[in-house]
């Protein structure tokens, strides 16, 4: 069995029937696998896009139906749809998963693109309130968008949340977000460009509370506003609150499996988990041999580039799989700002002016340590950063001399 | 295989162009060109990673 390609009768299952789950069955039809395909999901809909759940869709600009992933009819996928419940075990001593009604599904090769949920601030929170959001499903954002009035709290300016502050903003609310680190996304886009979104949040008329982290959360009664003790002893009111401190991959469901598991499913660089199981978008832990390290993405592009390999190794075999060497590429909208990220810039690696200004508001930077290029950061710099991107296409690796010809 | 790009849904992420530069550039205003809209076959997986990255699904194809 190890190593062989997919035969023509051979049953894929898919655990996670969101972005990563249905590209690698859209890849799988499209590379000419015939045989059974079943897709497991929790939530009870068809694959839905998930970016516009903090803009358009939270705002009530786009209808529901704009959001779907799947164009085409269902039907023309030839899947087997098992939706609303979860799968809660994987046995791949028997090739078996299990969902938590108990109905068990046999595969002989499967992908695993279950996906991260929040982090909760539960173990600070004292009483119940839907007043508290968190948000990663449409549910979420249905529920969020419906409650957004008075004074809006968001704990966690990363990506959600700073995406979320900018909707309530452009709504005419009142925003606050309280962020324990010195800055917003600072983890992604570094100290000095950080301090720069800073001052554009504040600008635009965020209250931004920096380096201030929450001790405890009160919930009073359904009348009325949540009451947040801050880490400065500072007090704060919120009518609706936002939790968004980050996610954590969806991994319990495989325990006892026969998986490595830690902070997601670790695979090697051709996505394999095991043989004839490949893991693909934000569950995925996988080796990058170019860093020396294994390295999970939350990245929308990630798991939509990762579901082509993954159907493509999965159809071949491992003998004849490729790895997944795509630079990672991650972007945000807010502000007024298109924010684009390439590779895997640390926080701590220092940034060089390659396009516009800071004084202009319109920049791309390369990040460096020790010499090296880490990574590149555009904001509003859409062309610079296409040509680094197709630079990239024919040599993957953030060379020097190719980065800063591109960016001219 | 023709190419149909919808300028009303693309908001300029440029994932079509980063999937097949041979097929898909943005103009002035950030929005999709189609470069050619009646690939040859052997452009015809590229054309398929161009649409089925792009966030907006503004690229459709007609197979």
């Amino acid at each position: 069995m190890s190593g062989e390609s997919l035969g023509a009768t051979d049953r894929v299952a898919i655990v996670g029937a969101s972005l990563a789950g249905l590209r690698t069955a859209q890849a799988l039809r499209s590379r000419g696998f015939t045989g059974p395909l079943t897709l497991i999901g929790d939530e009870p809909y068809l694959p839905y896009d998930r970016p516009p759940l903090s803009k358009q869709f939270l705002a009530g600009e786009w209808a529901r139906s704009r959001i779907e992933l799947i164009s085409e009819q269902p039907a023309q996928l030839d899947a087997e749809w098992l939706l609303g419940e979860p799968a809660i075990g994987l046995d791949t001593a028997t090739n078996t998963v299990t969902r938590a009604g108990g109905q068990q599904i046999t595969y002989e090769a499967l992908v695993i693109a279950t996906g991260s949920r929040p982090r909760t601030l539960q173990h600070l929170t004292t009483g119940q309130s839907d007043r508290i959001h968190l948000l990663r499903t449409v549910d979420d954002s249905i529920r969020l968008a419906a409650h957004l009035q008075g004074s809006v709290v968001i704990i966690g300016a990363g990506f959600i949340g700073s995406e979320v502050s900018s909707t309530a903003l452009g709504l005419g609310l009142q925003v606050t977000v309280v962020e324990p680190q010195a800055g917003p996304m600072q983890r992604v886009l570094g100290g000095r460009v950080s301090q720069w979104l800073a001052d554009r949040m504040r600008a635009s008329g965020i209250e931004l509370l920096l380096d201030t982290g929450v001790e405890s959360i009160t919930a009073t009664g359904p009348e009325n506003a949540l009451r947040l003790t801050l880490s400065d002893g500072s007090k704060l009111k919120a009518d609706c609150l936002l939790v968004s401190v980050g996610a954590i991959p969806n991994t319990e469901w495989l325990t006892d499996s026969g998986l490595v598991v830690g902070d997601g499913v670790v695979c090697d660089e051709k996505l394999f988990a095991a043989e004839r199981v490949v893991a693909v978008g934000d569950v995925a832990r996988a080796l990058r041999p170019d860093l020396g390290r294994t390295v999970r993405l939350e990245h929308w592009t990630s798991a939509v580039a990762q579901a082509a390999v993954a159907a493509d190794n999965l159809i071949h075999g491992r003998a004849h799989a490729r790895p997944f060497t795509d630079q990672p590429y991650v972007w945000s909208d807010q502000f007024g700002l298109r924010i684009e990220v390439i590779g895997l810039p640390a926080v701590s690696d220092t940034p060089e002016v390659i396009w516009g200004s800071f004084d202009g508001s319109r920049f791309a930077l390369a990040y460096r340590q020790d010499g090296r290029i880490t990574g590149i950061l555009g904001v509003n710099a859409v062309k610079p950063l296409l040509n680094i991107r197709r630079r990239l296409n024919q040599q993957p690796t953030l060379d020097d001399d190719l980065i800063l010809a591109a960016a001219s | 295989m023709k190419i149909v790009a919808d300028h009303s849904k693309c908001m300029s992420y440029g994932n079509c162009v980063a999937a097949a530069d041979e097929l898909f550039d943005l103009d002035d205003d950030g929005l999709v060109i189609v470069l050619d809209e009646e690939p040859a076959p052997e452009l015809h997986e590229k054309a398929r990673r161009a649409a089925t990255m792009c966030p907006t699904k503004a690229i459709t194809l007609d197979e």
